[in-house]
């Protein structure tokens, strides 16, 4: 009825209408959805990207666009080869001949923008937003975040924006048209992609492509030199983030502990390679130097989600004993009783570890080459410690003593600060007799200098102390401003003993975290100083990361071992691939729901309830041999009717009039009155 | 392909649309897209990225749902045919269209096809009827009915190439193709009494009566060279006989194979009824008397279009 408006198209030859192509490949409105598309998925990656390349970006997009208008033409062809080769050459001169992700991910996003260029068909500009989708994919390998995968989605609505727009026709085009039909597309994919997502197995890694370093977070490394700390502590960033089984240990026993440092070259602190895993993993198997610890009280389970690091170590309470990682990753526990994985951990981690805070470590003996490593002092560097310690371990007449005295001496004397007084070539000598003022790396390795000259094994164990306990869930915080290296000594029947000599000089630093045992300019150091001080704003924070922490927890760490979890909570007697196979029949089950009501939606428009008064009043005239003619109007059927039933011709009369007054008088009021004589009228 | 598509849809006056006939497969732009997918994939499994993982599974559902997209765009649409007028061999057919699209239902971005010779391109997705006049040459005289038409659709993303194939039961009447029959061809037969000393027939120099259009099989000596040259595009010059008598248009009186005297006939018919006269029309199986005007014409030519067809 309301279809009135008809539109007339008429066949055009065919050469004529690849003449007009030729004229206009690509519609204007896909063009803008493309650019909009491009840039949207480029700006997440700008701070891996070179900037000449996204100069390069802005300035092919203006040529396209340029050409789209008519005003330029295409590049000729030794245009288009210099830059190509162009290209290479300015990757190698920004990251050299290293080929690392960040190359890669410049040489993605080089020939994404350059395709531009080439862009004269309908069909480069379908290719153009499939990259586009990959390119908008990988801002993911970066950011992981909650807000960043709803920015990446947008991207990916966008790009299929451009696609919807692409295969409009020119007429039909309204963007509001495109926004509708992509956010519906969006809404029905959306419950599949969550079956796919829990349903389709997972598998491990096929190769790597090491990450640069610039693309690694700030963290503890592998190396201590003065002022390292000080940087880390300068940032508020998640470092990692615990959820135990049990009851959260007090701050004091709170020490994570990553690495193990033996080796100092008056200047740098270093891991051995004995401690770390590179030479001798096979001799990790079954994890023997767990062996080496003697536990005593009660276990301590708890599970670590850790941040990308893209470093191979992981941080546990002391005293681990068991650490798994799912099925495809084997933890090593290290002769220093460190954690270790093989792989750089380049996506967030979640690992369990049982520890026990009560053990004795090598307290049976210490093996040669242990105490040789543990007693190792570069020559001609820090004399007058040397010279001390040799008197004060006369003096003392005992280890225990001597550390007491060294202790007590820390906690009289010194000042703990984020800005210590520059330190020259004897470090230790220096901070112990003349500065006196610093933080744990100053601390932990003079101390363990002065005690290395005195005789006594000792080494520097950094890591983070500490971790905020969040007042909603029951998990630990841990920070990069939690950064924290303390020593770790060898005792006679006590094995090795940690001794932080920060808690001497701090003990606040210890028991509260590091913004307690600061001054107020110091406290400035401090990363998001500002906000950690405002309660409101701390608490939407924390709000804020709650969220995340389930995002991460539901999302980014589900993994080949959750889901073989969530299959044998489902079904405890189906095989996976059963459940595979009646997930994928509830994903087509909603594809099908999805077509029935599509097709629902076509059935005839339902009859207007005077109609339908009207079919059943026919209806009943039927069974008197009264039929209606073809293209006779109600009135005529009345007439005819009352005249071949002349006992209900004042019945039938009054419904044609009702009738007449519904439909055409559009009178709704006399409708009930319709209803009732229809069904009240009596044929026989 | 298409046969067993003819099978399962059957000639018809009106055609609806249904899965029956609706078919629906990745385009080539659609298997670069599961590509993509598959890509994305990789990438998120080597670096055990859980997000872009999903983005591939979001992708192949986007495909997945839009393999839906496309086939409700077609389905309940009506294809049916409207009268179409009838032309002259040599010319094209002109078939017209009727799309009226499902109730509640948009019909986006369409395509159909008269395989393969002309294609139309429509967008029903106001919900309004669509009219649709597609081409197909006409080289014989007689009825012609559309070759196979194709509806098909890259809607919503162009990853999904939905098609149907449609045979719409319309046919168009096709005349004769109008030849001017020179001299050395005569029409009159010799010694015919009837028209013996009425010299005037086509193409006899009596009357200049003005320029007609350049027909193809014109003699040389009628084209006007002078207008021609002139920039005035080909013409003729028609002369014609002023007799204002009934005459017949006769079959028999024509010279040549049946096809060449069809297309004389038909254009003395369209000459005459130019020029206002009454004429007759008598084939080997059929007179029609003579009478003038626009139905009468159209009558001959009917009759000169299925002379010697069956009759459809």
């Amino acid at each position: 009825m309301s279809k009135l408006s008809a539109k007339i198209s008429t066949s055009q030859d065919a050469e004529q209408q690849a003449v007009s192509k030729r004229r206009d490949p690509v519609p204007r409105h896909a063009l803008m959805w493309f650019f909009i598309a491009q840039w949207c998925s480029i700006l997440p990656l700008a701070p891996y990207l070179p900037p000449w390349l996204l100069g390069l970006g802005v300035l092919v997009s203006l040529w396209r666009w340029q050409i789209h208008r008519g005003a330029w033409s295409y590049p000729v062809a030794w245009a288009k080869h210099f830059l190509t080769l162009l290209l290479p050459l300015g990757l190698y001169w920004t990251y050299g001949p290293s080929v690392a992700m960040e190359t890669m991910l410049s040489l993605l996003v080089a020939g994404f923008v350059l395709k531009l260029l080439e862009l004269r068909q309908h069909q480069d500009l379908t290719l153009l937003s499939y990259l586009a989708y990959f390119v908008a994919s990988t801002q993911l390998l970066f950011v992981e975040t909650l807000l960043g995968s709803v920015y990446a989605l947008l991207c990916l609505m966008i790009v299929t924006a451009t696609l919807v727009a692409l295969n409009l026709p020119a007429s039909g085009y309204r963007w509001t048209r495109v926004l509708r039909l992509t956010a519906v597309l969006f809404l029905q994919a959306i419950p599949i992609m969550l079956i796919l997502f829990f349903v389709v197995p997972r598998f491990g890694s096929m190769w790597t492509v090491p990450l640069n370093n610039s693309l690694a977070k700030t963290g503890v490394s592998e190396e201590m030199a003065p002022g390292d700390f000080s940087n880390l502590m300068r940032s508020s960033e998640l470092a990692f983030r615990v959820t135990f089984d049990g009851e959260i240990p007090a701050p004091s026993q709170r020490y994570w502990r990553a690495l193990v440092m033996t080796d100092f070259d008056g200047r740098r602190w270093r891991v051995n390679k004995r401690h770390s895993p590179h030479s001798l993993r096979s001799h990790y198997e079954g994890n023997p130097w767990a062996q080496a610890i003697q536990v005593s009280g009660e276990p301590v389970h708890y599970s670590v989600m850790l941040e990308p690091t893209h470093k191979e170590w992981l941080y546990v309470l002391p005293g681990v004993q068991e650490a798994t990682a799912g099925a495809d990753e084997t933890l090593y526990i290290t002769p220093a009783f460190t954690l270790y994985q093989r792989r750089p951990v380049t996506q967030r981690k979640q690992y369990q570890v049982t520890s026990y805070l009560q053990h004795q470590a090598q307290v049976d003996e210490l093996p040669a080459e242990e105490r040789q490593l543990a007693l190792q002092l570069p020559d001609n560097f820090n004399p007058r410690t040397q010279a001390q310690a040799i008197q004060w371990r006369e003096e003392a007449g005992s280890d225990a003593a001597l550390i007491e005295r060294l202790l007590t001496y820390f906690h009289e004397e010194f000042r703990y600060t984020l800005q210590p007084p520059l330190l020259g070539r004897h470090t230790a000598d220096e901070f112990l007799w003349q500065t006196r003022a610093g933080f744990c790396e100053h601390f932990s390795g003079s101390f363990v200098v002065f005690l290395r000259a005195a005789g006594i094994p000792a080494r520097v164990v950094t890591g983070y102390q500490g971790g905020k306990v969040n007042s909603n869930e029951d998990y630990l915080t841990v920070r990069q401003y939690d950064a924290h290296a303390w020593s770790e000594v060898w005792l006679e029947g006590r094995g090795w003993v940690r001794i932080d000599p920060t808690a001497a000089v701090a003990p606040e630093r210890i028991e509260r975290g590091v913004e307690y045992s600061l001054n107020d300019e110091d406290s400035q150091l401090l990363g998001n100083a500002f906000a950690r001080r405002l309660v409101m704003w701390g608490r939407l924070q924390a709000r804020w990361e709650e969220l995340n922490y389930r995002w991460n927890l539901w999302v980014l760490s589900y993994d080949a071992e959750t889901q073989q979890a969530l299959f044998d909570r489902w079904g405890r007697h189906l095989h996976p691939w059963q459940i595979v196979l009646v997930l994928i029949t509830l994903s087509l089950t909603f594809l099908l729901l999805l077509l029935a009501w599509f097709l629902w939606r076509q059935r005839s428009e339902p009859l207007h309830p005077a109609d339908k008064a009207y079919r059943f009043f026919v209806r009943k005239l039927l069974s008197a041999d009264v039929t209606p003619l073809e293209g006779e109007s109600s009135r005529n059927f009345c007439q005819r009717a009352a005249r071949q039933l002349p006992a209900k011709a004042k019945d039938i009369h009054r419904i044609g009039a009702l009738y007449e007054k519904v439909v055409f008088a559009a009178d709704a009021s006399a409708l009930p009155e319709l209803q009732k004589k229809v069904k009240s009228l009596r044929i026989k | 392909m298409w046969q067993l598509a003819a099978r399962r849809a059957p000639r018809a006056a009106e055609v609806v649309l249904r899965h029956r006939t609706i078919y629906v497969l990745p385009s080539r732009a659609g298997w670069g897209f599961l590509l993509t997918v598959f890509i994305l994939w990789l990438l998120g499994t080597n670096y055990q990225n859980n997000l872009v993982l999903g983005t591939s599974f979001l992708l192949l559902s986007l495909f997945s749902v839009s393999i839906i997209h496309a086939f409700r765009n077609l389905s309940g649409l009506r294809i049916s045919a409207i009268s179409s007028p009838p032309v002259f061999a040599g010319e094209s057919v002109n078939f017209n269209i009727q799309l009226t699209p499902a109730p509640n239902s948009a019909h986006s971005a369409l395509t159909l096809e008269l395989v393969p010779h002309s294609h139309v391109q429509v967008d029903l997705s106001d919900k309004s009827v669509g009219l649709i006049s597609i081409s197909q040459p006409a080289e014989q005289r007689g009825w012609h009915r559309p070759d196979r038409l194709l509806i098909s659709s890259r809607y919503p993303l162009g990853i999904v190439y939905a098609w149907s194939w449609v045979f719409v039961d319309t046919q168009v009447l096709v005349y004769p193709r109008p030849l001017m029959v020179s001299r050395t061809h005569s029409l009159l037969a010799e010694g015919d009494e009837e028209l013996e000393g009425q010299q005037a027939v086509a193409g006899a120099m009596d009357d200049f009566q003005g320029f007609i259009r350049y027909q193809p099989g014109a003699s040389p000596a009628q084209i006007a060279w002078k207008q021609y040259a002139r920039g005035a595009g080909l013409h003729l010059k028609d002369y014609q006989a002023t007799l204002a008598d009934s005459r017949w248009l006769d079959y028999e009186q024509m010279r040549g194979e049946m096809e060449e005297r069809l297309s004389g006939l038909c254009h003395l018919a369209l000459t005459w009824q130019q020029q206002g006269r009454q004429f007759g029309l008598r084939l080997p199986t059929e007179e029609i008397s003579p009478a003038s005007g626009e139905p009468h014409l159209q009558a001959v030519l009917r009759a000169l279009a299925l002379y010697g067809k069956e009759s459809s």
